[in-house]
C-alpha cells in the first residue's frame, strides 16, 4: 500500500497500511512512544478507499484486514485515526489467542492489578485513564490480557479512546496537551480524541503484573458497592470475553481460576473522583485482607 | 415401551469446577461452558458412581440422590420420578449425558 | 512479487521458506490469509524450522484450527442427534466430511456452516425437526425464502439460536438453474457410513463436488482452498482407492461433471503438482493402471486451455497486503457466476426484485 507504519502494543505487533498519508502521519503522533519497529507483524490492518474515485473524491475509509466484519461501515477520511484504532481493535478482538482476552480496563500498583470490566459507557475507560495520572500505572483501557498459564495480566496500554465528556475532564487532568490526539467530531460514537498513557506505562509494557482485584463500575449513579459472587462473575467475564469460545479448554481453566483467586464488587459512582476513591479504598482493603491471610497461614 | 436409561460420559469428556453453589462445566466434544445449579451436578455425580458404560433408569437415579434432594416439581401434582427423567432429558439434549433406548 | 502462487509454492515445497526474509514472510503470511489457507499453512510449516514472531502467530493459527474443527464436528454430531427420527441417510458435505472421514484434506482446513445433503423428498422432515431442535430461519424474506427453495439447491439458511451456528440443508450439489444435473440419488446411494452414523460422499463424488463447487461458484473466492482440497484428496485416494481413476471419470461422466472435473484437475495441477497422468487415447487401461503413478485423465482432458489460464489468473489473485488484486477478471467472474445460475430471463427477475428492494429499503 502507498503508506505504512509499524507498531507494538504490548505482545501484538501490527502492520497498518492505508491510501492515504493522513492517517500513518497521526498514528506515528499518537503512536511516538511505542516501538515502530519492522518486522513480521501479528496482525495486518488496512485503511483502503472503498473505490479508485473515493481515494480523492469525499475520502471514505474501508476498514479491511487480516479479520474484518462483512458489515463494517466506512468512515470519512477526517476519522481515519479511529478507523485505524477499530481495525487493530478487531484484530485482536478476533484473532488473538496467547491469552484470554477479556473488554476490560485495568491498572495496577505495587505489582496488585485491578481489572474493571462493564457495558461501554460504564466508565471503566475514563476511571483506568484517571487513575493512570494518579499513581497507578495504566495496562490498558480496552483489552486485558490473562496469561492462562501463569495467571498474570499482560499489560496491553494502547491509546485510551476518550468519548464526549470524557474528553474535557482529561484535558483539565493532564497539562501536556502533546499526549492528545486530533479531536474527532460527529464519529459513530460521538466526539472522540485519544490520549498516549505516561510514557512510564509504554516504557513498562513488557513487565507483567498480578490479577487481585475485579471491579465492575457503573457511571453516573449515586455511590454503591456489592460483592459479585464467583458464578456471576465468570458469567459477566465469559461475555466480556472475545476469545474465550475460541481458547476452548484453556480458556475455561483461566477463567474459573481467576474468578475463584479474585474479590469482586459492582461499584456505583456519581462522578470521577468517587470513582478514584472507590477503587482505591477496595484495593486497600483487599490488600490488609491479602496481608492478613498471609500472616495467618 | 421402550425405557430410556442414562449413563454418564467418559471422565476426559467433562470439567467440572465449583462456583460458589454453582459449578461451571466445560464440555470437551463441544467446547461448550454450561453453567448448573444443584441438584444438576449431583445428577452427574450418580451416574458417574455407575462406573463407565453403566446405564441407569430415572428412577433409579433418583433413588441414588433422594438421600441428599428432596426432588419436587413445580407442579406439586408432579412425581419426583417426572422431575428427574426431565432434567436428565435436558442434560442427554445437551450432550452431557449418554443416552441409550433399552427395550 | 507475492501471490497465490507464493502460498502455492509454501505450500507444497515447505523447504522454500527457507529463504525469506521479514517482509517476505509477512507477505505471505497476508496472502494465505485472504485465500483461506493460513490454517493449512501453519500445519503444513509444523516441523519447518521458521522465525520465532512467524512461530507465534502460527501457533495461534493452530489453536483457532483445534477449536473450529471441534466446533464443526460438534455441530454435525448435533445435527445428528436432531434428525434421530429421519429414516433417510444425513450426508455431511465439504470440511466437515472431511474432519469426520479423517481425510489429510482436513488438515488445517477451516470450517464454515454446516453443509448436509438429503433426499429432495425428506427436505420437508428435515426442515421440520430441525426447527423443533432449536434452529430458526436466517432470512425470512418471502422473495428470499422463495427464490431458495424454487431454484437454489438447497433450503434457505437455517441458525441455531443458542449455538448461534447455521446449516445449509442440500438435495443436490448444484443450484437447478447452472447447467450440470448431477444424479442426487447416485451420490446419496454411494455415500459411505462414517462411525457416527453420519455419511460422507464417496471418494469419486467428493472430487466431483468440489470441481462442480470450483466452476459454479462464480465468484471462486475460495478457489485457490478448494484446489488445495482436490490435491490433497486425490492424492489421498489414488493410492487408497482401488481403480480411482476409472471411478472418477464414471462418476463425473454419470453426473455431468466430465468438463468440471477436467478443469479442476487441471488447475490444481498446474498450482500443487496433483499427480495426474494424461493418457494417450492407444493405451489400454490394464497398461495404464500398471504403470501409473497417479490419477488418469483422458487425452481430452489433458490440454490447458485459455480460459484456465483466466481462471488460474483469478484464483491466485493476492497481494502481500492480502488484498485481492486485478479487479478487471474478477468483476468478469462476478457477472459470470449469475450467468451460470440463472437462466437470462431469471436473472432479469432477480436483478429486478432486488433492485426495487434496494430502492425502497
Amino acid at each position: 500500500m502507498r503508506h505504512s507504519c509499524f507498531i507494538t502494543v504490548g505482545p501484538a505487533r501490527f502492520r497498518i497500511g492505508s491510501d492515504w498519508r493522513a492517517p500513518i502521519d497521526q498514528l506515528r503522533q499518537l503512536y511516538s512512544d511505542y516501538p515502530l519497529d519492522e518486522g513480521v507483524p501479528d496482525f495486518t490492518v488496512r485503511l483502503q478507499a472503498t473505490s479508485a474515485l473515493r481515494r480523492v473524491v469525499r475520502p471514505q475509509v474501508a476498514i479491511a484486514g487480516d479479520f474484518t466484519l462483512p458489515d463494517a461501515v466506512p468512515l470519512p477520511l477526517e476519522q481515519g485515526l479511529l478507523a485505524a484504532e477499530m481495525a487493530m481493535n478487531l484484530q485482536m478482538a478476533l484473532g488473538w489467542r496467547r491469552h484470554l482476552l477479556l473488554h476490560a480496563s485495568a491498572v495496577s500498583r505495587n505489582g496488585r492489578a485491578v481489572i474493571m470490566t462493564g457495558v461501554s459507557g460504564a466508565g471503566k475507560s475514563t476511571l483506568s485513564a484517571l487513575l493512570g495520572e494518579r499513581g497507578w500505572r495504566f495496562l490498558g483501557d480496552e483489552f486485558v490480557l490473562l496469561d492462562p498459564d501463569t495467571g498474570m495480566i499482560v499489560p496491553f496500554p494502547r491509546p485510551v479512546s476518550l468519548k464526549n465528556t470524557a474528553i474535557s475532564a482529561m484535558e483539565r487532568e493532564v497539562d501536556d496537551d502533546t499526549r492528545f490526539g486530533p479531536v474527532m467530531r460527529d464519529t459513530p460514537k460521538g466526539t472522540i480524541r485519544h490520549l498516549r498513557p505516561r510514557t512510564e506505562a509504554v516504557q513498562l509494557m513488557a513487565r507483567e503484573t498480578r490479577p487481585a482485584l475485579l471491579l465492575f463500575p457503573r457511571f453516573g449513579y449515586p455511590r454503591a458497592v456489592r460483592r459479585v459472587d464467583e458464578a456471576e462473575s465468570f458469567v459477566r467475564l465469559t461475555q466480556a470475553s472475545t476469545n474465550y469460545v475460541a481458547l476452548g479448554e484453556r480458556g475455561f481453566d483461566a477463567l474459573t481460576g481467576f474468578v475463584r483467586a479474585m474479590s469482586a464488587c459492582a461499584i456505583d459512582y456519581a462522578d470521577g473522583e468517587e470513582g478514584v476513591e472507590m477503587v482505591e479504598r477496595l484495593w486497600s482493603e483487599q490488600g490488609a485482607k491479602t496481608g492478613a491471610r498471609a500472616a495467618a497461614a | 415401551m421402550s425405557v430410556l436409561r442414562f449413563a454418564a460420559l467418559p471422565e476426559t469428556a467433562l470439567k467440572r469446577v465449583p462456583l460458589g453453589g454453582l459449578e461451571a462445566i466445560y464440555h470437551v466434544p463441544s467446547g461448550i461452558t454450561h453453567l448448573l445449579a444443584e441438584p444438576v451436578p449431583d445428577l452427574l455425580d450418580a451416574l458417574a458412581r455407575l462406573g463407565p458404560g453403566k446405564a441407569a433408569s430415572a428412577a433409579e437415579v433418583l433413588v441414588a440422590v433422594a438421600e441428599r434432594f428432596d426432588i419436587v416439581g413445580d407442579d406439586p401434582g408432579e412425581a419426583p420420578v417426572a422431575v428427574v427423567a426431565e432434567r436428565l432429558a435436558e442434560l442427554a439434549q445437551l450432550g452431557l449425558v449418554a443416552v441409550r433406548h433399552d427395550a | 512479487m507475492t501471490n497465490g502462487w507464493s502460498v502455492a509454492r509454501a505450500l507444497t515445497d515447505p523447504g522454500s521458506v527457507a529463504a525469506l526474509d521479514a517482509t517476505g514472510w509477512t507477505h505471505l503470511l497476508s496472502a494465505a490469509r485472504a485465500l483461506s489457507l493460513i490454517g493449512t499453512l501453519a500445519e503444513v510449516l509444523a516441523d519447518a524450522p521458521i522465525p520465532p514472531d512467524v512461530a507465534r502467530v502460527f501457533a495461534d493459527v493452530r489453536h483457532s484450527n483445534v477449536a473450529g474443527q471441534r466446533q464443526a464436528l460438534w455441530e454435525a454430531e448435533c445435527a445428528r442427534m436432531a434428525l434421530a427420527e429421519y429414516p433417510g441417510r444425513v450426508v455431511l458435505l465439504k470440511g466437515t466430511a472431511f474432519a469426520a472421514a479423517g481425510y489429510d484434506a482436513a488438515l488445517g482446513r477451516s470450517i464454515g456452516d454446516l453443509d448436509i445433503l438429503v433426499d429432495r423428498g425428506g427436505l420437508d422432515q428435515v426442515e421440520g425437526l430441525l426447527l423443533e431442535a432449536g434452529w430458526e430461519w436466517v432470512k425470512p424474506d418471502p422473495y428470499d425464502d422463495a427464490y431458495y427453495r424454487e431454484w437454489m439447491h438447497e433450503l434457505p439458511p437455517l441458525i441455531h439460536a443458542e449455538r448461534d451456528r447455521m446449516i445449509d440443508v442440500h438435495h443436490t450439489i448444484l443450484p437447478l438453474t447452472a447447467g450440470p444435473t448431477p444424479d442426487a440419488a447416485a451420490l446419496i446411494a454411494d455415500a459411505r457410513a462414517l462411525p457416527s452414523g453420519l455419511y460422507a460422499l464417496s471418494p469419486a463424488d467428493i472430487i466431483c463436488h468440489a470441481a462442480a463447487h470450483l466452476i459454479a461458484d462464480g465468484d471462486l473466492s475460495g478457489g485457490m482452498r478448494n484446489l488445495w482440497d482436490i490435491d490433497r484428496l486425490v492424492r489421498q485416494f489414488v493410492v487408497e482407492e482401488e481403480g480411482f481413476s476409472e471411478t472418477l471419470a464414471e462418476r463425473a461422466k454419470l453426473h455431468g461433471l466430465t468438463d468440471a472435473v477436467g478443469r479442476a484437475l487441471r488447475l490444481s495441477a498446474q498450482l500443487f503438482g496433483t499427480p495426474i497422468v494424461f493418457r494417450r487415447k492407444s493405451e489400454s487401461r490394464a497398461n495404464a493402471a500398471q504403470s501409473d503413478p497417479g490419477l488418469g485423465l483422458s487425452p481430452e482432458n489433458s490440454r490447458v486451455s485459455t480460459s484456465d489460464t483466466l481462471f488460474l489468473r483469478r484464483i491466485t489473485a493476492v497481494d502481500g497486503w492480502g488484498r485481492k488484486t486485478r479487479k478487471l477478471t474478477r468483476q468478469g467472474f462476478y457477472i459470470r457466476s449469475h450467468l451460470l445460475r440463472m437462466p437470462p430471463a431469471m436473472l432479469a427477475r432477480h436483478l429486478w426484485t432486488k433492485w426495487r428492494k434496494g430502492h425502497r429499503g
